[in-house]
């Protein structure tokens, strides 16, 4: 996750910690101005949602079913902190009005992971797509249950449109990489300056190369023609390496879980960073079902991903996907095939779909997200 | 702690399997590393044998058998007949700690906190990507069920014996199935290779040179991220790695050993993963070449030596997979090499293959997943050509751009979608990419040697 949650009740874990270090020396954040506080009514009154928000003595609610999305009105924003107190398990996705549709081969949008219970957010709209001056914040909330937004502060952006620009491709070229299951395929791209276009292999080849040189001019006299060049290549090598080392480092470190978890249910439950819901009911259903029931699982149509990753999670116990007409139906690349009353239980995640009849829930993490079984 | 148990008998028994060939070294910090290679490599062809040519179930008894196989085999003949296991190996220098400190102490930090941020993220992190859930993290639960549909079958031949039998491993001798072991089983690749790299060359006097390597292969960021995940791309470019820093002792001293040790873990690389079959045995033809080529003058006795040694485990894995899907499909990736790269005949669209040379351009140069290593790899060419040209440099050169080149040709030519849409062309580069890695960081560690 780029930015991880601070929770205010518990000590900051060394994610938290490294990705403060990370924003500290950032020359994004660094020329950014000064947090204001931002009325929650001010919110209230002019943010565009498609879902309800009432404003209370508490704060700003937001009962989120499945999804709900926040235009903010606030253009022109830099960095936002929002203090929360969350009733569910939320990925909150932020970007920027007019944002491009996300699909193909384009990494996410940034996220971070909401839990249950009080905490402070800080979202940073530069590393968000789409930045320009003008553009509102978007916040989409992915997850079910109630949210209450109980403080906000923000900065403004500084500077025009180049500026912007310019600090907006170091914010993100510094940003913790985002994880998500295509990263697998690709890391985010290193672009050091959009305008004029500079990436960050270009920039490092060419220091490399001034390195090598220098290391052959001053190596030349004493150790000699193929000793200079040895030293130029040792040399080139060593720029190069370590100034993406760094880059490494500065993207990976604050993105990982760094904090050793010896339960597996735990890992599962908390390290579904991009699905925080999917981790905690497979946790549930891991915990709740025999090891011999068969399972069938239901998720959000159109979403293959978290069935069939319940499925995984539920091994060794056989489990199919509900997700298309039966009678029958496909376990993870269909190996599997059962019908409805061959199962014995039914673990439904982020669907408002209704399990099958003869089946009740016994255990749930919200009205969407349950475990049934045949009474 | 299963998983534990299964690591230390799988190490044993590659051990064993190295004593019992003659091939161990003597060393543990490279016996040690190079038997988890081995042992994985043993243990998936067994298992895969048993449960497929013979038909037996596979489980505790199954797993305990094989592995003790070796070990007790060992044990009988350094009893019985010691004479059979040959002499002892030679004397090696003693170890020593790479120079400068003030260079090579950061670069043992930097590897340090590499190795244990990605085992931990590693290990923090569920199985959450759709190759990871469908195929690589799912077939060691299919190994630990011992269900084996058609379809079960079908991912057996892609996953390969390794990457499914090894980390069901510790399941099946505990009868609990955990799944995070897959991740373990990434995670101990990676540190095996890495004390492998480092072990290899301290002991042969050059620790510089292994540190360097551990450092260029940490300096590769897809391939690191990919050591944190279930994918088995990453412990497919390991095993080739690690056969790859035996071919490369080889070209230096020109000891057979070497060689044998080059072909035997290169024969278990093309058990990992379908595409190890191509790309292990790109490098297997090399090795065959040059210790052909060495011997051109004595005879080929060295030749006559290596074949069994990399054709053994070849043929049984060939065995293998025709008693497990059949003869017609035990071979798929024959097809994925033969996708006509005529216009049109395999689905290409009008100028996809310009765009996507472009586009494997970025991704050698501008991507930043594989780190550096492609701008740096024609820099020994340019600065230390005798070097590059001598035997130590030449051999191990040509095997990393050959294995570049069908990189590329698969990439641009048979399958320009994947890289246009950048779903493949960054895995695929990750074992030509820390091929290079190792080769310029040998390159550049290789101290002058004084003019004649």
């Amino acid at each position: 996750v780029p930015l991880t949650t601070i929770p205010t009740a518990s000590k900051p874990r060394l994610g938290t910690l490294l990705l403060a270090a990370t924003l500290c020396v950032s020359p994004a954040v660094a020329s950014a101005s000064a947090f204001e506080t931002v009325p929650l009514s001010f919110v209230e009154r002019y943010a565009e949602s498609d879902g309800p928000t009432l404003l209370t003595p508490t704060g700003l609610v937001l009962p989120v079913s499945r999804s709900q999305t926040l235009v903010l009105p606030l253009p022109g924003l830099d960095r936002l902190e929002l203090d929360l107190v969350s009733e569910g398990h939320f990925r909150l996705v932020w970007t920027n009005e007019n944002a491009a549709d996300v699909g193909g081969s384009t990494p996410p949008p940034p996220f971070l992971v909401i839990r249950p219970g009080p905490s402070t957010i800080s979202l940073d709209t530069l590393i968000a797509p789409s930045r320009d001056p003008g553009s509102r914040p978007v916040l989409e909330f992915l997850g079910s249950g109630t949210l209450t937004i109980t403080g906000a502060r923000a900065s403004r952006a500084t500077g025009g449109r180049e500026e912007l620009a310019r600090r907006a491709a170091l914010a993100t070229l510094l940003a913790p990489q985002t994880i998500w299951p295509a990263t697998i395929n690709f890391l985010q791209r290193p672009l050091v300056s959009a305008s004029p276009a500079c990436w960050f292999d270009d920039a490092v080849a060419l220091l490399s190369a001034l390195a090598a040189a220098v290391a052959v001019a001053a190596a030349w006299r004493r150790m000699g023609r193929r000793g200079a060049l040895a030293a130029g290549l040792v040399a080139a090598c060593l720029t190069a390496t370590l100034l993406s080392d760094a880059l490494l480092l500065v993207r990976f470190l604050p993105a990982f879980r760094l904090a050793p978890t010896p339960s597996p249910e735990e890992r599962i439950a908390e390290n579904y960073y991009f699905h925080p819901e999917l981790g905690v009911v497979a946790a549930l259903a891991r915990s709740t079902l025999p090891v011999t029931d068969r399972v069938g699982v239901i998720g959000p149509p159109g979403d293959w991903f978290s069935s069939q990753t319940l499925c995984f999670n539920l091994a060794p116990r056989p489990c199919v996907r509900i997700d298309g007409k039966g009678p029958t139906y496909g376990g993870i690349s269909e190996v599997e095939r059962l019908a409805i009353d061959q199962l014995d239980s039914i673990v439904v995640v982020s669907s408002d779909a209704a399990p099958p009849p003869g089946f009740q829930s016994v255990a749930a993490v919200n009205r969407f997200s349950f475990v049934a079984r045949r009474p | 702690m299963s998983y534990l148990l299964g690591l230390t008998l799988l190490v044993l028994s590659g051990v064993a399997v190295l004593r019992l060939a003659r091939l161990a070294t003597g060393c543990w910090l490279v016996d040690a590393p190079l038997g988890w290679f081995v042992g994985s490599g043993w243990y998936g062809l067994a298992a895969m044998l048993l449960r497929f040519l013979l038909g037996l179930p596979h489980g505790r008894a199954a797993a305990l058998c094989v592995l003790a196989l070796p070990i007790v085999a060992w044990g009988a003949l350094r009893y019985r007949a010691p004479e059979l296991l040959g002499p002892l190996p030679p004397p090696r220098p003693a170890l020593r700690l790479p120079r400068p400190r003030w260079l090579f102490g950061p670069i043992a930090a930097y590897v340090l906190v590499v190795v244990v941020a990605a085992i931990l993220h590693g290990a923090n992190t569920p199985t959450h990507t759709d190759d990871g859930v469908r195929v690589r993290a799912f077939t060691p639960i299919l190994a630990f069920e011992d269900s084996w549909n058609a379809t079960a079958r079908a991912l057996f031949m892609m996953a390969g014996p390794v990457t499914t039998f090894v980390p069901s491993l510790g399941w099946s001798l505990s009868g609990t199935l955990d799944h995070f072991h897959v991740n373990y089983f990434v995670a101990t690749s990676l540190v095996a290779f890495l004390l492998l790299a480092i072990g290899l060359a301290t002991s042969r006097g050059a620790p510089e040179r292994g540190w360097a390597q551990a450092l260029a292969a940490l300096s590769l960021p897809l391939f690191v991220y990919h050591c944190t995940s279930t994918y088995s791309d990453a412990v497919l470019a390991l095993f080739l790695a690690a056969g790859a820093l035996f071919a490369m002792e080889y070209g230096r001293k020109g000891d057979l050993s070497d060689a044998l040790r080059a072909g035997l873990v290169l024969a278990v690389a093309a058990t990992v993963k379908r595409e190890g079959e191509v790309v292990a045995g790109t490098l297997l033809f090399l090795l065959l070449l040059q210790v052909g080529w060495n011997g051109r003058r004595t005879g080929h006795r060295q030749l006559l030596r290596l074949l069994p040694v990399v054709g053994a485990p070849l043929v049984l894995f060939a065995a293998g997979k025709v008693a497990c899907v059949g003869l017609a499909q035990a071979f798929p990736i024959l097809d994925v090499l033969a996708a006509a790269p005529a216009t049109g005949a395999s689905g290409v669209q009008p100028g996809q293959r310009a765009a996507a040379a472009a586009a494997f351009g970025q991704a050698l140069f501008r991507s930043w997943n594989p780190g550096m290593v492609f701008w740096l790899l024609p820099l020994p060419l340019l600065l230390r050509p005798a070097l590059v040209r001598s035997q130590r440099f030449a051999w191990s050169l040509a095997g990393g751009l050959l294995l570049l080149a069908e990189t590329a040709y698969i990439c641009v030519l048979s399958m320009p979608q994947f890289t246009l849409n950048e779903t493949t062309v960054h895995r695929a580069l990750l074992v030509p990419a820390l091929l290079a890695a190792c080769w310029v960081a040998a390159a550049a560690s290789e101290p002058v040697e004084p003019s004649a």
